[in-house]
């Protein structure tokens, strides 16, 4: 499976989503990382057809996805940011539903819903209406509509995005488990998630592809150093006013700051390794500061 | 997929509480439609309803049979005999309420002659009383001349193609009328256009929804990325609304037919529609005019539910699509009694739910050197439109982004 963006424009009206973007994927897991508004819904839209670009073009195996239509689309599974769902439908007739729409069999449908229910571990909640499920539940609902397929494309917009940490975890891995031989495009802000299951990290700022690889080749790109070091609480502002700090934490006798800088910023400031929320905070600045809030 | 369609439509709270609205609806007309019959028992009591559709039914079922010049006579004379009765010369109410009791039998014949016998544009309850024996003979000869009489008053503008074809429509209609009790189709059929109505507005609620909640519930990425999602999921979801409209027409108006009819009595069916509408250009069996009202209230319901729909794709909101059925069945005859262009009035969608009117007025349609009764173009017209539209509203939904 390979999917090519070739110069890839969206813009609606004067602002402009997406920048131009051109990239190669091929089967793996890549993470897409940036923050609010840096385009990734509007790019994964297009790459579900579900916008038409600008400019530029997006081919699956050398085809146009836009005139493979169907065919194309055969071959997709997505869940998007905002799940929305029946509510009056049960777990099960919601899955059913969904394979329908996406062109299976009655007889393969309902074996693909009845492989993938326990899968999602929603075996319990079968039967339930989709209202009455957990912000969890309804996440591996969506999973599931977007593994009825089989698809050779998984596109996963915040998929764990509003999850407690528990559920993060588990959908985490049932992520990893459902990419073997796929290409998987997940999109988030949330930087563990990446570091864990993405094989490939795309950064995105302002509607452009900033960089590309792998988590230490992405670590490595970074020109400045990371340091940390035992600070004054009454000193901490003063700090932040001249530095990037990645992560504070309050000691007894101080804080200890993770501070980003070329320069080593106190006398007993030590060099340490650079982690990707560092990478994060130097590529994506104040405004990933906000966004860490979630990690 | 599309019993999935349907399922999304009928699992929501407030389609169902419409459902049950719509029953309400038809149990409220259908008892209303029963107490439009009305009759008097030989102590001057007044009754109405079932009980009083079967004593009616009795009484003018003994006149059934063909409408001769003689049965015209003998219906003058046995209304003077009424008329000379002690009770109807009494001054006690009660005592005439007696005498009226004894005439319900010929009620329909004599309203015949009534209207006969009346000005044109007048109905002279009392001019049976001055009509003679040899005259009530001429009862279907006067309705043609009074015809035309009133063409050539000048009190309406009429083209000489219009006048040559409400002169022949009057001539060609076939006498004498076969008579038998007519109480339950005409009550049905003057109830019909309000039923009508309730129902297009409820269908139209019904579905509003069908396209907008797949963006309101914020399903539609979903649905648009899948492989269906852009062709066969669209016609199922065009194919939900016209099946929802199609069987919640039928069955909805067939339940409102069979409880009326059954309630009031199915007779005559074959009988002319002039028996009850004596003006009518029409000239069709009361069972005819029935298809011809049901059909024209389908194609109007189904032509409210298509622009409901086609507003709910390209709009997204349930809510601006819901009000579409008001405005189209609501509003325009509001806009008809401001606007004073009666030729284009016509053609509004509204009329197609007033076939009724159409077949009780003379309603015209000019085309070319071509005259028309009104329904007889409006409705194949708009169902023409009805088809051209389904296709536009499936190309409307498939060419969606998702923004």
């Amino acid at each position: 499976m390979k999917l090519e963006l070739n110069n890839l424009t969206k813009k609606f009206g004067d602002f402009t989503a997406v920048d131009h973007i051109n990239l190669t994927m091929n089967s793996g897991v890549y993470g897409l990382l940036g923050v609010n508004g840096a385009g990734k819904t509007t790019l994964m839209r297009m790459l579900c057809t579900l916008l038409k670009p600008t400019s530029g073009s997006i081919s699956c195996n050398g085809k146009d996805i836009f005139k493979m239509d169907g065919e194309y689309r055969r071959l997709l599974g997505y869940l998007p940011q905002d799940f929305g769902f029946y509510p009056e439908f049960t777990v099960q007739d919601y899955l059913l539903y969904i394979a329908t729409i996406k062109g299976l069999r009655p007889s393969v449908a309902k074996r693909k819903v009845k492989e993938l229910i326990p899968q999602v571990g929603l075996t319990k909640a079968a039967n339930k209406k989709m209202k009455k499920l957990s912000g969890g539940m309804k996440r591996r609902a969506g999973i599931a509509q977007a593994m009825l397929n089989d698809p050779g494309i998984l596109i996963l917009d915040e998929p764990t995005a509003g999850l407690d940490p528990n559920e993060r975890i588990r959908f985490r891995n049932l992520i990893s488990e459902l990419s073997e031989e796929r290409l998987v495009l997940l999109s988030t802000h949330i930087v563990s998630d990446i570091e864990y299951i993405a094989n490939e990290i795309l950064l995105m700022k302002d509607g452009k592809l900033m960089h590309k690889g792998t988590a230490d080749e992405i670590i490595d790109s970074m020109t400045e150093t990371v340091w940390e070091c035992l600070v004054d609480k009454n000193m901490v502002s003063d700090f932040m006013k001249k530095y990037k700090i990645s992560n504070m934490k309050s000691e007894p006798q101080g804080v200890i700051l993770r501070i980003i800088s070329y320069e080593k910023p106190s006398f007993d400031a030590v060099c340490v390794k650079a982690s990707l929320e560092d990478v994060f905070l130097y590529y994506f600045g104040e405004k990933a500061g906000d966004e860490n809030a979630a990690i | 997929m599309l019993q999935f369609e349907i399922k999304k439509v009928f699992s929501k709270f407030k389609n169902k509480m419409a459902m049950i609205l719509l029953l309400i609806i038809l149990i409220v007309t259908s008892i209303l439609t029963m107490n439009r019959v009305e009759y008097i028992d030989t102590d001057g009591e007044r009754s109405s309803g079932i009980a009083a559709a079967r004593k009616l039914r009795v009484e003018q079922n003994k006149w059934a049979g063909y409408l001769t010049e003689d049965v015209f006579a003998e219906a003058v004379k046995e209304n003077e005999q009424i008329n000379n009765s002690k009770e109807a010369l009494s001054d006690d109410i009660a005592a005439q309420d007696k005498a009226y009791a004894k005439k319900q039998g010929i009620s329909d014949i004599c309203n015949l002659i009534i209207c006969a016998f009346s000005e044109w544009r007048d109905y002279n309850y009392y001019a049976i009383d001055n009509v003679s024996l040899e005259e009530a003979k001429q009862v279907y000869e006067k309705r043609i001349s009074s015809l035309k009489e009133y063409l050539d008053s000048g009190e309406e503008t009429f083209t000489d193609e219009q006048k040559n074809f409400l002169i022949q429509r009057y001539e060609n209609l076939k006498t004498p009328f076969y008579y038998e009790y007519i109480g339950g189709w005409s009550a049905l059929l003057q109830n019909m256009s309000t039923f009508i109505l309730m129902l297009a507005l409820v269908i139209g609620f019904f579905v509003s929804g069908i396209f907008s909640d797949e963006f309101q519930i914020k399903a539609d990425s979903i649905f648009f990325s899948s492989k269906l999602g852009r062709n066969k999921a669209v016609v199922s979801k065009v194919s939900a609304g016209f099946l929802i409209t199609t069987v919640l027409y039928v069955v909805f108006v067939l339940l409102y037919t069979a409880i009326v009819l059954l309630m009031l009595g199915a007779d005559g069916a074959n009988c002319p529609i002039q028996l009850d509408l004596w003006r009518s250009t029409y000239n069709v069996t009361f069972f005819q005019a029935y298809l011809l009202i049901v059909a024209g209230g389908y194609v109007g319901t189904l032509f409210a539910a298509i622009i409901s729909m086609i507003v709910s794709a390209a709009s997204r909101s349930t809510a601006t699509a819901v009000i579409v059925p008001f405005m189209i069945l609501c509003a325009f005859p509001f806009l008809s009694r401001i606007i004073t262009l009666p030729g284009i009035c016509s053609f509004f969608p509204d009329q197609l739910l007033e076939v009724y009117l159409s077949v009780k007025e003379f309603e015209l349609v000019e085309l070319g050197d071509k005259v028309m009764s009104v329904a007889t173009v409006i409705i194949p017209a708009y169902m023409a439109i009805c088809l051209f539209l389904l296709p536009v509203l499936y190309y409307i939904y498939k060419k969606s982004e998702i923004k």
